[in-house]
């Protein structure tokens, strides 16, 4: 009887002590402790891989229509080439005879600053000439390109430009780029570099760069005079006030 | 002769004229957008089912990355036209340029031999229809993510000249449990963008202030185990646990230095809240202010020369920097409300706070001498700023009403890409860590 006396004030004081405790309630949601995944990470760099496998038909419903009766259908993805075969001289040549407009390749931009520089240094005074404030007036006097066009073209390229003022000290970038325009507003050749206030390897440098591009590049074909006969050699300077 | 010289001379008339004609016409562009840049990031490509399945999960976390920086926009992966087949093939740029992405990520994931997993992938620029980066990352299949946020780090810096802070992690206060003393508050760490959440063992219940050393994966935080507030050192990677310094009085608000070897707290000292540093290899104390009102909250520069703090000396609470030996201490903040936890940016170029002006608290930012002071979140309670690594976007929490439990958000710089940060129970108190390695 006094066992049991002292057995039910046990048994009643734990149940009163538990309902002291605070029971976290959502306890049960959260993860089990776990250990940190172990960092064993390799990078290597493929830029020396060319990718250079030829791209498939522009049409591919008419390159189905040549396919004989009976064979597959669907064309196997071309193989792509060796490493080294990025000095293989038939992929150059294939790009030869490719009747495209020469590709503007980004990672060669230092380079082509530097050329234009060189250059810059040995026609300075014929270039200062025509891109100094005497040329800004000659749109609208009596010259093939006009006040209007160039404001048309500016309108254009402003329309697709990604500003510059999120990256740092963005009034220190300044990029100057030369292109030629066909009649039709194409572009004759790809837009040079031909200026920037810093180096091209200068990692916001690089990105005013190819902002500065692709604004260009993604307004092609640009708005020209309806009469235009000839091309059109244009300085663009990109900058944020 | 009279003959030949009117042919050369028209046909030097003829030679002149075009290039007159074609004088170079210059024009100034400086408007524009701040659009976020679109980008196509097809499902990367893969041979067997499970690198094909690799491939889709980590192709998702890159989008999801770059998505959430509010610094690109994903091109709707309906819209794409071309399935590149192969990684090393050139893309077709006519089709990509009719989606309006103006780059193009193509990736490939393939299980090697020997059990690991290489994924390799190309930026290119569509427009300019060349490659812009190539790499390839390797490593065991269970650190797929942990691929995807190098890959997402890789396109980011390459696109935006900033170095990324996708592969990096957060620590953050896990709150669960009734309010007031009773309220269990243990650390979690979890992957930036909410993945892999785990708590973190360092033995205590009862933990606030967590901050992440910049050069490793350590983390100082304030303890109340021992019955007064003590400001432990905890190796993420090791499990190792101490107690900086035994002081007699309360030690609370730690703060790493950019070396990470030494840390700068605050010292309770019979109702005196100073402001010390201590060397963590040879523990050595150095007092580094000395006033009667309360110092507190320290955070040291980018080159660890100067110290901004927040104290109530000049009657409410503001911000002070002062040279990092205690010197030359000078008010910063100068509106009106009062300004908390301020915190350096990794980039030395601003200081985010929290500002408190008629019961609603707010994430700010402010050059270090106090100029261009600009709100960046308004709620009933933002609190609690920590920087990314590259110093663009700040992570905070919230509660959002009274009572409501506190959740993480984060901002960017703009404090236009306010986002919540998905955590399994309420959270506060959030560190950033660096880069990992």
């Amino acid at each position: 009887m006094r066992a049991g006396w002292i057995g039910s004030l046990v048994t009643h004081a734990l149940i009163a002590a538990a309902t002291l405790l605070a029971w976290p309630d959502k306890d049960r949601d959260l993860p089990e402790p776990s250990a940190i995944v172990p960092i064993d990470i390799v990078i290597g760099d493929i830029t020396n891989v060319s990718a250079i496998a030829p791209p498939p038909p522009e049409n591919p419903a008419e390159e189905a229509e040549l396919t004989p009766e009976g064979a597959p259908q669907s064309m196997a993805p071309p193989t792509p080439e060796a490493p080294e075969a990025i000095n293989d001289p038939r992929s150059k040549q294939k790009k030869k005879d490719e009747p495209r407009r020469p590709v503007t390749d980004l990672n060669d931009i230092a380079a082509l600053i530097d050329r234009s520089k060189k250059e810059k240094g040995q026609t300075a005074s014929t270039s200062d000439a025509e891109t100094g404030p005497n040329a800004r007036n000659a749109a609208g006097a009596g010259t093939e390109v006009t006040a209007s066009e160039a404001d048309a073209i500016r309108s254009a390229i402003e329309r697709n430009r990604q500003k510059f003022v999120d990256l740092p000290d963005y009034e220190r970038l300044r990029v100057t780029i030369q292109i030629r325009l066909n009649a039709d507003g194409s572009l004759a050749e790809s837009p040079r570099v031909i200026r920037s206030s810093l180096p091209a390897s200068d990692p916001y440098m690089r990105v005013a760069i190819d902002r500065s591009l692709r604004a260009i590049l993604t307004s092609e074909p640009l708005p020209v005079a309806p009469d235009r006969t000839r091309r059109a050699t244009f300085t663009i300077n990109f900058y944020d006030r | 002769m009279k003959f030949w010289r009117m042919i050369a001379l028209c046909l030097a008339t003829a030679v002149m004229a075009p290039s007159a004609a074609h004088a170079e016409i210059e024009i100034d562009i400086t408007r524009g957008h701040l659009n976020p840049m679109p980008i196509a990031i097809p499902d990367f490509i893969g041979t067997q089912a499970q690198e094909v399945g690799v491939g889709r999960q980590v192709s998702e976390v890159i989008r999801a990355n770059l998505t959430r920086s509010g610094l690109f926009r994903v091109v709707d992966p309906a819209a794409y036209l071309q399935q590149v087949p192969d990684v090393n093939t050139q893309p077709r740029f006519g089709d990509w340029k009719v989606t309006q992405a103006q780059a193009l990520v193509i990736g490939q994931s393939t299980l090697m031999p020997d059990g690991r997993l290489r994924i390799e992938f190309r930026l290119w620029d569509v427009f300019g229809e060349s490659e812009a980066l190539a790499s390839f990352y390797a490593t065991t299949p269970e650190n797929w993510r942990r691929i995807a946020h190098k890959i997402s780090d890789a396109l980011y810096k390459r696109l935006t000249g900033e170095d990324g802070y996708f592969d990096t992690r957060v620590v953050f206060v896990s709150e669960s449990g009734p309010r007031g003393a009773r309220r269990v508050k243990q650390l979690m760490i979890m992957d930036q963008d909410g993945a892999n959440p785990s708590i973190l063992p360092t033995g205590a219940a009862q933990v606030i202030t967590p901050r992440f050393s910049p050069t490793a994966q350590q983390i100082t935080f304030m303890s109340f185990e021992t019955g007064r507030p003590k400001v432990f050192l905890y190796n993420i990677e090791t499990g190792r646990r101490e107690v900086l310094g035994d002081f007699q009085g309360m030690s609370y608000a730690p703060r790493f230095s950019p070396k990470g070897d030494s840390v700068v707290m605050t010292l309770d000292l019979g109702g005196n809240s100073e402001i010390f540093r201590m060397d963590l290899r040879s523990r050595a104390t150095q007092r580094l202010t000395n006033n009667p009102s309360i110092d507190t909250s320290p955070s040291y520069s980018k080159e660890g020369d100067q110290i901004v703090f927040n104290s109530d000396r000049g009657g409410s609470r503001q911000l002070y920097t002062m040279g990092a030996d205690g010197s030359n201490v000078q008010r910063i903040s100068g509106g009106g409300g009062s300004y908390t936890t301020p915190v350096w940016s990794p980039r030395g170029d601003l200081i985010a706070f929290t500002k408190q002006v008629g019961g609603r608290f707010g994430i700010g930012v402010m050059r270090p001498d106090g100029s261009g002071e600009r709100m960046l979140s308004d709620a009933y309670l933002d609190e609690g700023p920590t920087w990314s690594p590259n110093g663009r976007v700040i992570m905070f929490f919230r509660e959002a009403r009274p009572g409501a439990g506190p959740k993480l958000w984060s901002a960017d710089l703009t404090g236009q890409n306010l986002r919540q940060v998905t955590t399994p129970a309420d959270a506060s108190d959030p560190a950033w860590s660096p880069l990992l390695p």
